[in-house]
């Protein structure tokens, strides 16, 4: 049974997991944090994944960076679905399930695929967050098993993109147009940064791009928050720009309506405390 | 929005501090003296009437619902026939005490101790409870925190429902005079059998002439304030309210209004009668909303005004001031009587029973926010939508209230008591967490059993560690024991030799009861007394269930045993006798093994490791609690509830081995210790719901506290409420969760081992709040002040 023996010798980094998480999909869901993300954007809020797993052992071992968060686990296919199925009353009364992150779940393609078949098959609701940046081949029928897609799009500019974020877009770009080919609930989320994407130029592109491709989604804005910024501390990082801010309640409400003349749902989740959010609210 | 009579009465009893009145104890006391050689059972009946016919009537300003306990708004009686021995004790220090002070004056003091006290010296039911009980019990049931039950025999028991469905409502009082005397009819004077259902039938006459002269008496008062009165709305208010005085309890109600005011005549007469703990409401919205349709349907009454006479019962239910000891307002904190209301759930014959009656109860207390009624829900799997929102609505404001039950697992806790199906779904709460059926004696809450003491017993020799005097069975030196399993066995002896006592306790109470203090009056309001001929202290009732011993820090126990378990027999990271020694210490020298200690899975994280052992212990709990039988023959029921009783429980018990520090509080009901549940809520109500609920029939209790923002959007609310479904359908009874305020957070930052269980949404999930970085949390703050 060479299955078996994979879903118990394959390993899987994993910087967290969130239980009761209310937030990344439908109901109540475990949210898995995914280690190592091929991106390096400059206002990440989960900057730990980014570190070289041997490198930060090491580290911890010399006691400069003994942070528990911040540690990755290892983790088997079968522990973690034992993990995710500890949950399993609350996702079936709560039409929850579970939700991949990262970092960047599809860093780990054999692993992902692996979990993602164990709780296809039990009737799990799935979501992932990603960040557009695999392999298509290597990912098509993870993404397949999908029932919910967070798909991030950063910027429209290939060059800016690179500057923010370390990579070109093409890749993202054409991921975009596979994944919308699937007919999974899609949402492409916007992280939503002045002075970095909030510019009418950048969202024409996008609206532009979605429309010309013919991609079935909504778009989701996500105002910028600092709340990660502890863990640049605790890495020995430096800060993200203080340049970075949300946009203007004006700029988002101008957004929202440019998406909606162009007949794309855009919405943002008002209750996530972030005080742009509850203004517009 | 409150009315503004409302928020009248209610500022006025915010501004009121509870005091103490002696008029219901002096007028008791004197008809002791004239009944002497009587029948208790016809000297406390006359006692009874005697108070209603001149205890002073007093109408508080613009009341709906009338009817009063004492001078103040906040009053508090004295029931001497009890015990009178710690109000003199204490009386002195009632204005000081830091739990639940009471105002009372020198000249009352000086009355009651030359006019009321003196007659009742070696009279009490206290006095002939001391002498009577064996000294080894003794040794460790009075005042000593082991087991303790001295809500038993310093007070009345309570612990009733009156059953205004069945009874009172369709009889009235007439009615009920009307049956004693047939009844009478039927027993010959010359009979001896029926010598005491004779006293009986007589004692019930007795009293239910008084409740009707109280009400007569309430209506005289409110027709002559009538003629003085100027204002004509006022004016007409106090006639209308005359009326029904003069027309119930007497007679059956016939609308919602007079149904209200009866239901108060009724608690009134309770509270007059023995002071108790625990007069439940039982199922009001079941009851009054029958009352309130046909009002609706005649164009009799609106929504406002009967969510007005709702209101103004929370208040008249919050205005009796429970009078206890120091001691008991340990256990029972708060001036808390514990009626008890409960809303939602199904119906006799299974269908949802939610009306607009269960709405508006919890709108009352989200509005007038009193301690009373203890509001209680029933949450089904077919419950509706809005009921769980509005109950969910009403946990945000924070104020602990509604207590969250499943309607399936109580009606399965009353099948296991022994109830017929129907009865067993018709359960309403009794006190707290108990579930409960109206037709009932029962002592839910007879005896507080320390799982504390009894593993420091065990890993003791016997001994308190604190004080080094010896109350549990012998044991061996802690050095001596050689595995795990016989640590176990040695806490189960421990454990099995406080129930034994708590039961020689119990039983002892009960027979004195029955002897003493028969209750003629609450016996009017239970089915089945009248029927037996026989008071509902001697077993009247339809139903009796045994009296239930609550087990207290089940918690920290398992937590202790995982950690001796693992860390000696299993890792060998220790071994007993330094374990003893950092006890010894109170754990004073010993903080890597305390880091150690506190490290190994605590119950409360859904880990099988500790939760295993758990549910052992409550297992070995219900089975040896049931072995024995009460009074009446029924079984004892075993608990795991909690008032406030896990922090006196925890000041006897010195430092225990999952890294607690002596005196520290003990783990509340089912709930993990605080602080050690540092997963999710969800984690915490799975280990909960893993012990058998089902079985504990006298109740169990989970806390949680989460924050504001978990139910902050109708979507969050709605998972809420589906994750609250996934508890009970895990087997669950009950849950409340401590909303908590910003000054919570404060003090979490400032003390974070102390609350590593706190819960808050951050952006979009939800985590330990202790967990985030300071500028998180005081983004936080911010917003839960903002909402």
């Amino acid at each position: 049974m060479p299955e078996m023996n994979t879903s118990k010798v394959l390993n899987g980094k994993i910087s967290n997991i969130q239980h009761f998480s209310i937030h990344d999909g439908p109901g109540v869901r475990t949210t898995v944090f995914f280690y190592g993300c091929p991106l390096r954007c400059k206002w990440c809020a989960n900057p730990e994944t980014w570190f070289d797993f041997e490198a930060l052992k090491m580290a911890e071992a010399s006691d400069c960076l003994a942070k528990e968060p911040l540690r990755p686990v290892l983790y088997t296919v079968d522990e973690l679905v034992d993990q995710l199925m500890s949950q399993i009353i609350y996702f079936r009364n709560t039409d929850g399930g579970v939700t991949f992150s990262g970092g960047e779940a599809t860093c780990q393609p054999v692993f992902l695929e692996a979990v993602a078949s164990q709780l296809y098959e039990r009737g799990i609701h799935m979501t992932i967050e990603t960040c557009g940046v695999f392999d298509w081949r290597k990912l098509s029928k993870t993404m397949s098993m999908m029932d919910l897609i967070y798909y991030d799009l950063k910027h429209m500019s290939p060059q800016q993109h690179k500057i923010f974020c370390g990579r070109q877009n093409t890749v993202i770009l054409e991921n975009l147009i596979h994944l919308s080919q699937l007919g999974k609930e899609l949402v492409v989320r916007l992280p939503f940064i002045h002075p970095v994407n909030d510019m009418p130029e950048n969202i024409e592109a996008m609206a532009d791009f979605i429309i010309k491709n013919e991609i079935k989604c909504s778009v989701e804005l996500l105002p910028y928050h600092r709340f990660g910024e502890g863990k640049y501390e605790k890495l020995g990082l430096p800060k993200p720009s203080p340049c970075f801010k949300a946009p203007t309640t004006a700029i988002l409400q101008k957004t929202i309506n440019y998406f909606e003349r162009r007949n794309i749902t855009c919405f943002m989740d008002y209750s996530d405390g972030h005080p742009a959010a509850q203004m517009v609210k | 929005m409150m009315t503004e009579r409302i928020q009248r009465a209610k500022d006025a009893y915010i501004d009121t501090k509870p005091s103490i009145c002696y008029e219901r104890a002096a007028i008791w006391t004197e008809s002791h003296k004239a009944t002497e050689g009587e029948s208790y059972q016809i000297r406390r009946a006359k006692a009874f009437k005697a108070v209603c016919e001149t205890l002073p009537v007093r109408v508080f300003d613009g009341e709906l619902i009338v009817g009063a306990i004492g001078e103040a708004r906040r009053s508090g009686i004295l029931t001497p026939e009890f015990s009178w021995q710690w109000v003199d004790k204490e009386m002195d220090t009632f204005k000081t005490r830091k739990q639940d002070p009471y105002e009372i004056r020198e000249d009352q003091k000086a009355f009651i101790r030359s006019e009321i006290f003196p007659y009742w010296k070696g009279k009490s039911l206290e006095e002939a409870y001391l002498s009577r009980l064996p000294e080894e019990t003794k040794h460790i049931l009075i005042d000593t925190g082991i087991i303790d039950n001295d809500s038993k025999w310093r007070q009345a028991v309570g612990e009733v429902t009156p059953d205004y469905q069945d009874v009172l409502f369709p009889q009235g009082y007439r009615g009920i005079i009307q049956s004693a005397k047939d009844h009478l009819k039927t027993l010959s004077p010359s009979d001896p059998e029926a010598i005491e259902s004779r006293t009986f039938y007589e004692s019930v006459i007795l009293v239910s002439e008084g409740i009707v002269t109280l009400a007569n008496r309430y209506a005289d008062a409110l027709e002559q304030m009538s003629t003085t009165t100027a204002d004509a709305v006022r004016k007409a208010e106090l006639i209308e309210s005359a009326r029904i005085c003069r027309k119930v309890p007497e007679n059956p109600p016939e609308t919602f209004y007079e149904a209200i005011q009866f239901v108060w005549f009724v608690q009134l007469g309770g509270v007059l009668s023995e002071n108790p703990l625990a007069l439940n409401l039982g199922r009001f919205d079941q009851f009054m909303y029958p009352y309130y349709e046909a009002d609706l349907k005649a164009g009799r009454i609106t929504p406002d005004f009967a969510q007005e006479l709702v209101d103004s019962l929370w208040l008249k239910l919050s205005e009796w001031v429970w009078t206890i000891s120091a001691n008991t307002a340990d256990f029972f904190a708060g001036y808390n009587q514990f009626q008890n209301l409960t809303v939602g759930g199904r119906k006799r014959d299974g269908s949802d029973g939610s009306n607009a009656i269960s709405f508006m109860c919890l709108e009352a207390t989200k509005r007038v926010k009193t301690h009373q009624p203890g509001l209680s829900v029933r949450i089904h799997p077919l419950s509706s939508e809005d009921f769980v929102n509005a109950v969910l609505d009403l946990v945000k404001e924070g104020t602990g209230f509604p207590a969250i039950h499943s309607d399936v697992t109580g009606g399965q806790m009353l099948l296991r008591a022994g109830y017929d199906p129907e009865d067993a779904r018709d359960w309403s709460n009794c006190g707290c967490v108990v579930p409960h059926f109206r037709k009932t004696g029962q002592w839910t809450a007879a005896v507080n059993v320390n799982f504390g003491a009894a593993l420091e017993y065990a890993l003791n020799e016997g001994k308190s560690r604190l004080t080094d005097i010896k109350y549990g069975l012998d044991a061996i030196p802690m050095s001596d024991y050689t595995s795990y399993e016989a640590v176990k066995e040695a806490f189960k002896d421990q454990l099995g030799y406080l129930i034994e006592q708590s039961v020689v306790g119990t039983i002892a109470a009960q027979k004195l009861h029955a002897e003493m203090v028969p209750r003629p009056f609450l016996s009017t309001c239970i089915d089945g007394c009248m029927t037996k001929g026989k008071d509902l202290s001697k077993g009247g009732a339809k139903y009796n269930i045994g009296p239930v011993l609550t087990g207290i820090g089940i918690g920290v126990v398992a937590n202790a045993l995982a950690v001796i378990k693992k860390l000696v027999f299993e890792e060998q990271v220790t071994d007993m006798a330094t374990l003893c020694k950092a006890l010894d210490a109170n754990w004073e020298g010993y903080d890597q093994l305390r880091e150690q200690a506190i490290a190994v899975p605590k119950y409360g994280n859904d880990i099988a490791y500790v939760d295993d052992i758990a549910i052992e212990l409550s297992n070995f709990y219900f089975q040896e609690t049931t072995c024995y039988r009460d009074i009446f023959g029924s079984t004892f029921n075993s608990a795991f509830m909690g008032i406030s009783n896990y922090i006196p429980a925890g000041k006897i018990v010195g430092a225990t081995p999952c890294g607690r520090k002596a005196t520290m509080p003990l783990s509340e009901g089912v709930s993990p210790y605080v602080g050690s549940d540092t997963s999710t809520p969800l984690a915490a109500m799975k280990s909960a719901a893993k012990l058998n609920h089902d079985v504990h029939t006298g109740g169990t209790l989970l806390n949680l506290r989460i924050a504001k923002s978990v139910l902050d959007t109708p979507k969050h609310r709605a998972q809420f409420g589906a994750i609250l479904q996934s508890f009970f359908a895990m087997g669950a009874f009950h849950v409340q969760f401590n909303v908590v305020k910003t000054e919570v957070l404060r003090a979490a930052q400032k003390d974070p081992s102390a609350y590593k269980d706190l819960l808050v949404r951050v952006a979009g999930y939800s985590t330990q709040f202790v967990n985030l970085s300071t500028e998180v949390q005081e983004a936080i703050i911010a917003r839960n002040e903002h909402q």
